[in-house]
């Protein structure tokens, strides 16, 4: 695997084989984001923590059919893993002024629906789903995969039985949730 | 219509795939319909749901990658700080003390009888014809030691840009911007 990915190969990269593109993306630019954060009161666990969501970030933004990099991967991370760490100081009410090292862009990340209660049971009415349905509908609604991908990966003869058992699969989570709060 | 045909559309809009005239569809379907709107929502919170697991299983993952690749992630240096840059600033500071270590010795080498009585001479070529615009005397010891009290001290306004005191044991001689002044030593008050 070339060690400097090319910054037009990114997307891709994350669409088909994110695991290296993640490999990549912490070798080349961990320690930036860790200088960054340990330089404007962080710690070193809070990098790790605010990296990881700058990754989740980039992963769900890459999903977007429309997603394209409009700066360099560097300035790209850098941004926002710099607006998630001056969130997360606002939130704990700490100095918010920071000190900077690179150029930055007003790029932020996705805002997980974790408000709602119901979001929550969710996840756990989704752990009592059989593998094979958690498996489809994760490939389906977050890494976004096409029903020909999903049949291709799970073994299913054509994209139409996959579309047929995730609907399955969705209704089923559906009883499951409205079970659990009735 | 359908309910599997209100299914697709709601699909469909999730995956933001609704044409123009599918997502007027929708719309009127919302404003209209209760069972619509509800399982809109529901299907709201259902992908909120997935996509969190998503998420918290990513985490996961990243955690592993992070400690797969911990021996081989690049150090950083921020712009400006690299080892040439670090080279550079020594070398920056290197030159500021040279260079004030040189300027200490050749003030103090002015300072010798000889090559001040030719400066002096300099300066009273400089001053001549040129009226002092005060005179005065030292009653406290002003900025160097070398300016005793008693000494004289007449003030010339003359352009300068120099900074410079120079002087011997008679006298000497302050140069600031538009000013000099020579100061005349009052031998009486050391003694």
């Amino acid at each position: 695997m070339n060690a400097n990915l090319k910054e037009s190969e990114l997307p891709e990269m994350l669409r088909t084989n994110y695991r290296e593109a993640f490999k990549l993306l912490y070798r080349n630019h961990y320690r930036m984001v860790e200088y960054f954060i340990t330089k404007n009161s962080g710690s070193t666990t809070d990098a790790e923590d605010i990296f990881q969501e700058v990754m989740i970030a980039l992963f769900n933004n890459s999903r977007n059919k429309d997603f394209k990099l409009t700066c360099s991967i560097k300035t790209y991370i850098y941004s926002i893993g710099r607006n998630l760490w001056l969130k997360q100081l606002r939130k704990q009410s700490r100095e918010t002024r920071i000190t900077d090292y690179e150029k930055f862009e007003n790029i932020n990340a996705e805002e997980e629906e974790n408000e709602e209660p119901l979001t929550a049971h969710v996840t756990t009415a989704l752990e009592q789903l059989g593998e094979n349905c958690r498996k489809i509908l994760l490939l389906f609604y977050y890494h976004k995969k096409t029903m020909e991908e999903i049949a291709a990966s799970l073994g299913y003869t054509n994209a139409a039985n996959a579309k047929n058992q995730k609907y399955k699969c969705l209704q089923h989570l559906k009883s499951k949730l409205t079970n659990a709060n009735a | 219509m359908l309910e599997e045909e209100k299914q697709l559309l709601i699909e469909r809009f999730f995956n933001g795939e609704l044409s123009p005239e599918e997502s007027e569809l929708f719309k009127s379907l919302l404003a209209k319909e209760d069972g619509f709107r509800a399982e809109v929502e529901l299907q709201r919170t259902l992908i909120g749901g997935i996509k969190m697991e998503g998420n918290k299983l990513m985490r996961e993952e990243l955690k592993q990658i992070h400690a797969e690749v911990k021996g081989q992630m690049k150090n950083y240096q921020p712009p400006g700080s690299s080892g040439f840059g670090k080279f550079f600033k020594w070398l920056l500071g290197a030159g500021i003390i040279g260079g004030t270590v040189y300027f200490i010795i050749n003030n103090k080498a002015s300072l010798s009888t000889e090559s001040f009585k030719e400066k002096l001479e300099q300066y009273d070529s400089t001053l001549k014809g040129t009226a002092p615009s005060a005179t005065d005397t030292v009653y406290h010891t002003i900025r160097t030691n070398k300016v005793a009290k008693g000494d004289t001290i007449i003030t010339y306004s003359v352009k300068q840009t120099r900074e410079v005191l120079e002087g011997d044991a008679d006298t000497l001689v302050y140069v600031k911007r538009d000013t000099i002044r020579k100061i005349i030593r009052n031998k009486n008050m050391g003694q």
